[in-house]
């Protein structure tokens, strides 16, 4: 597949990928791991995140798979986009259409992503353009609960063990699942345009503080105990803001976040798309029609067999495979596969 | 392609239909009351029905296991559903308070539909009568109660405090929650007799006067447009308006000594003062002596009723988990709360008098 991006939508897509569905639950598995260190975990999740960056894009150009590779990562891919499928789902019976049929809000999703995906690559590719004037809205409206924040809430500090640490970052790290589409995606971009540190600092900056900000709020505006049993605190705070001009805030609220999940959902399935195969052909549209099909059926049975559970944690252990194990590995081969030839 | 694009527009626009709420097929309620005890509730919800063009409300009751069991009760005497989802105002009976108030308030926080920003108060006795005088005072018994409540912010009794933050401070261990305690006067109206001390989620039977809830609005610094106090100076009434408030908290005696000291300058304006001259002379030291004595003196005989109702509605706890975590371990807070010792200090400094000297 040819096309090319720039530095800026490579970044923006993977914003919007590793947010995606993940930025309105990953603070409570979190918070309940390791409690008011939540935020100081989350910190140094984000420091080993941006180590993991700069080694993705030192060592970018060693990342060649074979085609096993190719299936299991696409195997993952459409692990994770079903999944997501059917957490929207789920989230959206119970915030804003209780009655309406799983296969009508599913069939609607996967219908935008199969529209977007028989469109051209650069298309798929601005579609998080559509993001940037949302972002300052989910602050603005954030920001109205600040008067009820309690500040003593954060500490005492330091006083989880070692086993909450680990845990506590192996569900930090749930936020930034998807990252892996850097190795693949890096190639695309420009030559032309070049990525240093400073650029990966400005990413991991961003992406960072969007999380922790939530994060923070979310910590200071529940008590430990009660976000024990709030799934979705983001949109809670928002559901406990009275304004004026709008009724139900949370409900304005996720619709913006059903719109980012979707263009998730849409760069995934693209990513799933590229691996079939380059251009977009006629026999390329047949098999986007069986893979969004798949992408219809089986979230469906996730939500009738109530698997979301079981598939959320296979896609945290997926993450730490995908990448990390497996990337390191084909790196370090094909490192040493280069040197070897270079002796020979 | 211009057909297509049709075609994925209306398929979109299908998911709306099947959770359309029409309000004709619904009985939006504004207040409910309830009475009992989980396994025995008896709900008050109060119905507006519309005759002739004026709405006017009543009552219809409920009797269930639970508060959605009470409320199913009261849909098979209503001839729409019962709909709780714009809720102004929910009473409890104070007896049913005694117990663990998130047992009653659990079906209002689980569905999405409901507002947070409904207010919660006790009355004494049945709720039944105060929803009756309600409607009658004004068509809808849930807008005359939220007016009433919200007024009580405006004056520095009650800082506003919804269906949200009842449910914040009824997880938090650090601090105890306040709601309005109403009672029914001689005239027949609902009046305020003070703020309900709760420890943890349940009533203490302890209830702050007026002045001690205005006092507490003062020192938790969440005072509204008015918080005015009047005492008697030289045989004269004094009223100050306390205008802002510098609260300092020290607690580095409490892991030794178990003391917490509290600073407070509060700027104030005297707003009634019939001697008059103020500023002549030593008049307004002495005179910001006195306020300053009077409320130091109404602040230990309310910590007196908080630690004896072992009741933390300022919060001190929230320092106590986040700084001192030996002391906090020590056993249940409220119970740690009642043996510590608590020393205000409060000096009132006097900025304005008005139009007058």
């Amino acid at each position: 597949m040819k096309f090319f991006i720039s530095k800026n939508q490579f970044f923006l897509g993977l914003f919007v990928v590793q947010t995606g569905s993940v930025f309105i639950s990953f603070q409570t598995p979190l918070i309940e791991a390791a409690s008011q260190d939540a935020w100081i975990v989350f910190i140094v999740c984000c420091v080993i995140q941006f180590i993991q960056l700069y080694l993705y894009e030192r060592y970018y150009s060693y990342f060649k798979i074979n085609k096993f590779l190719q299936w299991m990562y696409s195997a993952y891919w459409l692990l994770l986009v079903v999944t997501f499928l059917a957490y929207i789902q789920k989230s959206l019976s119970v915030w804003a259409f209780p009655l309406t049929p799983p296969s009508v809000i599913i069939g609607a999703v996967v219908l935008l992503s199969f529209y977007a995906n028989i469109s051209r690559p650069e298309s798929v590719m601005n579609l998080g353009v559509l993001l940037l004037p949302l972002f300052p809205l989910i602050f603005i409206f954030l920001s109205l609960a600040t008067p009820d924040l309690v500040w003593t809430n954060v500490f005492p500090m330091g006083n989880i063990t070692l086993k909450e640490w680990g845990i506590g970052l192996k569900e930090a790290k749930f936020a930034f699942i998807g990252t892996e589409l850097y190795l693949f995606y890096r190639t695309f971009v420009l030559k032309s345009e070049k990525i240093d540190v400073k650029s990966l600092m400005k990413f991991i900056l961003t992406i960072s503080t969007f999380y922790f900000i939530t994060l923070v709020f979310i910590l200071m505006f529940f008590s430990l105990e009660e976000l024990k049993i709030i799934p979705e605190p983001l949109v809670y705070i928002l559901k406990s803001q009275e304004v004026t001009f709008i009724e139900r805030l949370d409900l304005f609220f996720i619709f913006i976040w059903m719109a980012w999940s979707i263009i998730t959902v849409v760069y995934l399935i693209f990513t799933i798309s590229m691996f079939m195969k380059k251009a977009i052909t006629k026999t390329m549209t047949i098999k986007k029609v069986i893979l969004h099909a798949l992408l219809f059926v089986l979230p469906l049975i996730i939500i009738a067999q109530e698997l979301f559970n079981i598939t959320r944690d296979l896609l945290i252990y997926g993450h730490f495979l995908f990448s990390m194990i497996i990337p390191l590995f084909v790196i370090v081969i094909n490192m040493w596969r280069g040197k070897n030839a270079e002796k020979a | 392609m211009r057909k297509k694009h049709s075609i994925l527009f209306c398929v979109l626009l299908l998911s709306g239909c099947w959770d359309e709420r029409q309000y004709k097929d619904f009985s939006v309620v504004s207040m409910v009351g309830h009475e009992g005890q989980v396994g025995e509730i008896t709900s008050y919800f109060s119905v507006p029905t519309i005759k002739e063009g004026a709405t006017t409300s009543s009552i219809v009751k409920g009797m269930g296991k639970s508060t959605r069991d009470a409320r199913m009760d009261a849909d098979l005497k209503s001839n729409q559903t019962i709909d709780v989802s714009k809720l102004s105002v929910l009473l409890y009976s104070d007896e049913s308070a005694k117990s663990d108030l998130y047992e009653y308030l659990d079906v209002y926080y689980r569905n999405a539909r409901n507002q947070l920003s409904t207010y919660v108060a006790i009355t004494e006795g049945s709720p039944e009568p105060y929803i009756e005088i309600g409607n009658e005072l004004q068509d809808e018994a849930g807008s005359y109660y939220k007016k009433f409540i919200k007024s009580l912010s405006f004056v520095s009794i009650y800082p506003e405090t919804d269906l949200q933050m009842v449910c914040s401070i009824l997880f938090d261990d650090g601090i105890d929650l306040t709601l309005p305690y109403l009672f029914i006067n001689k005239e027949n109206n609902p009046e305020l007799k003070g703020l309900a001390l709760f420890n943890g989620r349940e009533y203490t039977g302890t209830n702050l006067t007026v002045q001690q809830s205005k006092l507490l609005s003062v020192l938790k610094d969440r005072v509204g447009r008015r918080a005015n106090f009047t005492v008697i100076y030289k045989d004269t009434p004094v009223t100050m308006v306390v205008r802002k408030i510098d609260k300092k908290w020290d607690y580095s005696e409490m892991d030794e000594s178990g003391i917490i000291k509290l600073s407070y300058k509060l700027k104030a304006d005297v707003q009634e003062f019939s001697k008059d001259h103020i500023e002549q002379g030593e008049n307004k030291k002495e005179l910001e002596q006195f306020l300053s004595q009077q409320l130091n003196e109404e602040t230990n005989k309310l910590f007196e009723v908080l630690q004896e109702a072992k009741s933390d509605p300022l919060g001190l706890g929230r320092r106590v988990r986040a700084f001192h975590p030996e002391v906090w371990e020590k056993g249940d807070w409220n119970d740690t709360f009642s043996d510590i010792t608590i020393k205000p200090d409060i000096k009132v400094d006097i900025k304005r008098t008005g139009i007058l000297k």
